[in-house]
């Protein structure tokens, strides 16, 4: 492999461009996407989607614990595991972002392969979420985020999972292996308790697939990425820095260097443009009201803001994050989905059926 | 009349700013007392940095001299500062006669936009100065909570970029694991709960003979990293040496073989 590119660093690029392709693909496909999971088992009690999103996670899970195990990759050292738990910017954020995802009608991940089908919704909700993103990141929101993340930070034994197994006598690797293990059955048992998710593949092959992406993710950074003494930054999918570090990067490319994140988001464009190509599934497509206009500029800013503050989205906590067993992970997927479900009880109601 | 007095003064104004506008570096302490009333030449020494550095907690820097010197004469010290962090030391390099050429590369930590002055002084007491603006997008000091159990060195490592040849220079390599801890907090103050930790100096000896000293301070990256020249005119042992201000030791060392 190290062959084939001149660097440790562009091989990272690339694989991310084709990380990104193959999951614009999958999730076009499959039309993979958290929010739809949960109103779809909300509203209509159709829980197939949301039963792809569990399997992602359960495959997510073992495969990068598996990887990790494998590579000798050290998944704590994450953004997903701070060294005080910063706990109440997690929630908050999770239900900002969760709020936001229903105003907008998707996540930063589906906006991205919406975007490749001609919506022009998405083109609008994600300029506003990456210049919301860095807004909090570095901006005038920023301290903001540190008051916010100061207010109660507990230090913990451990910064994942293994906080509840270590007091069983456990050790780390073992416990592990144990949380994976009885998490990914609980999961997988759950989505495949369904006949109408067994027998639809696009849901279930979907999950699985993309399940696999998250490692192969971690795969890239950490394998691929390793060097003694320029290491790539560890990340996997995750969709909210990212979308701002690509606005930045088509502002400021002269004097700034290509990140992984970057060309996994390109990629992501590309590989739903295709696909909608083939399946003759591109249309372009704009807003019908101002009000609908506002809600994607609203939901766009929320997520934007709740997405860093929760330190990831759907994808970012929800499976990479996940994926590392991080504590902050379950805090801000919580508030993720709380925060849908508040959206769909107030301000969204019937009308994001469709 | 007036009106061209007025032109007159605005261009002298323009003047005056564009010749004041690279002489920054005059206005900052730490430069001017590094100086002392040393005159610097503004050419020779050459600083590459990114135009825009997207993560302030570590930006890639590397200083090299391009100019000429005497006879006998080679680069005895290297200083870089960030004049607008909370405090502009960044690192300062002492070179012997066996780390040259002098070409030197290290991260480091800006807390905003501003300009990274490097000073390079001979040992027949030349001074050569240059400096370099760098937009910062992400300020080095959004750092979350530290560590407190990361606080030691670890996992040392050193490694030559090539192979070794008597008189020809070699490209090493060193990083140590460390979070360089500055003690203080997003608005630039210390924040008494917090204690400063920092690898404090880095010394390279060939076959117990001095090659290098690196001080670093709070402007250099956590683990902190550097890259330097070597020329060795013989077979040996390469040894690194860091030292953290608990006095704490950590080594890794490296045949040099031709």
């Amino acid at each position: 492999m190290g062959n084939l590119f001149s660097d440790h660093l562009s091989a990272v690029l690339w694989a991310g461009a084709l990380l990104g392709v193959v999951y614009g693909m999958i999730a076009q496909w499959s039309r993979f996407c958290l929010l739809r999971g949960l109103f779809n088992r909300w509203q209509q009690n159709d829980s197939r989607r949301l039963r792809a999103f569990a399997l992602a996670m359960a495959v997510a899970l073992v495969s990068s614990q598996w990887l990790a195990w494998q590579a000798g990759i050290n998944l704590t050292r994450t953004p997903y595991h701070p060294g005080n738990l910063p706990v109440v910017a997690l929630i908050v954020g999770g239900l900002l972002f969760g709020y936001g995802m229903a105003l907008a009608n998707a996540c930063g991940a589906r906006s991205l392969v919406l975007l490749g089908t001609g919506n022009l919704r998405s083109l609008l909700v994600l300029l506003v979420l990456g210049i919301a993103a860095y807004m909090t990141m570095s901006g005038v929101l920023a301290e903001f985020r540190l008051w916010m993340e100061d207010l109660y930070r507990p230090t913990l034994p451990a910064t994942d999972l293994t906080l509840v197994t270590a007091p069983l006598g456990l050790d780390t690797e073992t416990g592990r292996l144990v949380l994976a293990g009885l998490l990914s059955l609980a999961l997988t048992a759950w989505a495949l308790s369904s006949r109408a998710f067994r027998t639809s593949p696009r849901d279930w092959l979907g999950g699985l697939l993309i399940g696999l992406l998250v490692a192969a993710g971690w795969w890239i950074t950490g394998v691929l990425g390793a060097d003694d003494f320029d290491p790539v930054r560890l990340a996997s999918l995750t969709f909210v820095a990212p979308v701002g570090d690509s606005l930045q990067y088509l502002m400021l490319s002269t004097g700034t260097s290509l990140r992984f994140g970057v060309t996994v988001v390109a990629g992501i464009v590309a590989g739903s443009f295709l696909v909608a190509l083939l399946t003759r599934e591109f249309v372009w497509q704009s807003f019908t009201s101002p009000g609908h206009n506002g809600r994607a500029i609203v939901g766009g800013f929320l997520m934007g803001v709740g997405g860093i503050m929760s330190i990831g989205c759907t994808l970012g906590q929800g499976l990479s994050g996940f994926s590392t067993l991080a504590i902050s992970s379950f805090l801000a997927l919580a508030g993720i989905v709380a925060g849908s479900r508040l959206a769909l009880r107030f301000s969204v109601g019937s009308s994001a059926s469709h | 009349m007036i009106f061209r007095s007025l032109l007159a003064a605005l261009a002298l104004m323009f003047v005056m700013s564009t010749a004041t506008a690279d002489q920054r570096w005059q206005r900052v302490e730490a430069v001017t007392q590094a100086l002392d009333n040393r005159v610097p030449e503004l050419e020779g020494l050459s600083l590459e940095l990114p135009l825009v550095a997207e993560d302030g907690s570590s930006v890639s820097l590397s200083v090299s001299f391009t100019g000429s010197l005497e006879d006998g004469e080679h680069i005895e010290k290297i200083r870089l500062f960030a004049p607008g962090n909370p405090r502009p030391e960044v690192a300062d390099i002492t070179l012997g006669p066996l780390a040259s050429p002098a070409n030197i590369a290290t991260r480091i930590r800006l807390s905003e936009t501003q300009q990274v002055v490097a000073l390079a002084i001979t040992n027949q007491d030349r001074a050569f100065l240059t400096t370099r603006d760098v937009r910062v997008t992400v300020s080095g000091c959004l750092v979350g909570g530290g560590d407190a159990s990361a606080m030691a060195m670890a996992n040392p490592r050193l490694a030559l970029a090539g192979s070794a040849r008597p008189g020809q220079p070699v490209t090493v390599r060193s990083l140590i694991n460390h979070p360089m801890e500055t003690g203080l907090r997003p608005d630039g103050q210390a924040d008494d709960s917090i204690e400063q930790q920092l690898v404090e100096s880095l010394t390279a000896t060939l076959n117990d003979e001095p090659v290098l000293t690196a001080r670093f301070f709070t402007g250099t990256s956590a683990n902190p990293y550097l890259q330097f020249q070597l020329t060795p005119e013989e077979e040996g042992e390469l040894k690194l040496a860091w030292q953290d201000q608990k006095g704490e030791q950590m080594e890794a060392s490296q045949a040099i073989k031709f």
